[in-house]
């Protein structure tokens, strides 16, 4: 009989864990796009954590398209009300058609008392000014 | 005892629902459109996506020109849109062939969000040999 209390009282406390593990982190990977007007475009894919009343941004992918030339680049900054606790700016050799992922090398978070966002730019390497896109995830 | 013990199974068996709950599965939504100027180049697009809670994860995309032969150098768009707005683009090079069936994956699956209307866009231009190039759009089902 004690045998089986001691059972029943495991089985108890291991459903309990089982649910309150059930939603602490949630992982989410939100996708963007954008063009310039000429058909040059960037997509990007931001990976995002959400942990109690904050967020870690963890990662950032993106890649180029419609553009011929090597010496693109993207720009990112991760914003949390007026700071910026993560920004990263790639060299200029990007391009077209190749994913590139950028992992902050510090854990990266915003509250969810600000305003908390990232912004990507790419700037289109052509002939005459360059031009540029972005995307901005807002959580 | 008994008890104990049908409650220990039932517990048990909660313990694993909780465990596996929430599993995504795949789905494909198919579609197709008929050149514009009716020289009988037709195209057939398919795109594929899981749900995943409050997300759909579009991973791969398959399309095929057929019917009547073009001039082997048609190229075909793909945009993924969420509530109108394209979170995913791409775009073909100028050497799509008829009769052959080619298959995307973005380098990340696209994410949308289920509350919105989400859907998949093909933009087709095919390479006639003896006009002007045709072209037709195909949109799939929203989800």
């Amino acid at each position: 009989m004690r045998t089986l209390w001691r059972s029943a009282l495991t089985t108890i406390a291991l459903v309990a864990i089982v649910v309150a593990a059930g939603a602490p982190a949630r992982a989410d990977v939100v996708s963007r796009s954008c063009e310039d007007g000429s058909r040059h475009f960037m997509n990007a894919w931001v990976f995002v954590t959400e942990i109690g009343p904050h967020h870690q941004w963890h990662r950032f992918d993106y890649e180029l398209g419609g553009i011929n030339s090597d010496k693109n680049n993207v720009d990112l900054w991760v914003v949390f009300g007026q700071d910026v606790p993560y920004w990263n700016k790639s060299p200029d050799n990007l391009r077209a058609g190749v994913p590139y992922t950028v992992i902050p090398p510090w854990p990266v978070y915003t509250w969810a008392d600000a305003v908390e966002y990232t912004f990507m730019t790419a700037t289109f390497d052509v002939f005459g000014p360059d031009p540029t896109c972005d995307v901005t995830v807002v959580m | 005892m008994k008890a104990v013990r049908r409650l220990t199974a039932v517990l048990a068996t909660f313990a694993i629902v909780a465990l596996s709950a929430g599993p995504a599965h795949a789905d494909e939504l198919p579609t197709g459109c008929r050149d514009s100027e009716g020289h009988n180049h037709e195209f057939s697009g398919w795109a594929y996506y899981t749900t995943d809670g409050a997300y759909h994860s579009w991973y791969e995309f398959r399309y095929l020109i057929w019917n009547n032969a073009t001039g082997g150098k048609s190229n075909v768009d793909i945009t993924v849109n969420e509530n109108f707005t394209v979170n995913y683009r791409y775009r073909s090079p100028d050497d799509r062939k008829h009769d052959v069936l080619y298959t995307l994956r973005p380098p990340v699956p696209v994410t949308t969000r289920v509350q919105f209307p989400e859907f998949t866009e093909f933009y087709v231009v095919f390479d006639e040999r003896n006009s002007g190039d045709p072209h037709c759009t195909a949109g799939t089902d929203y989800i």
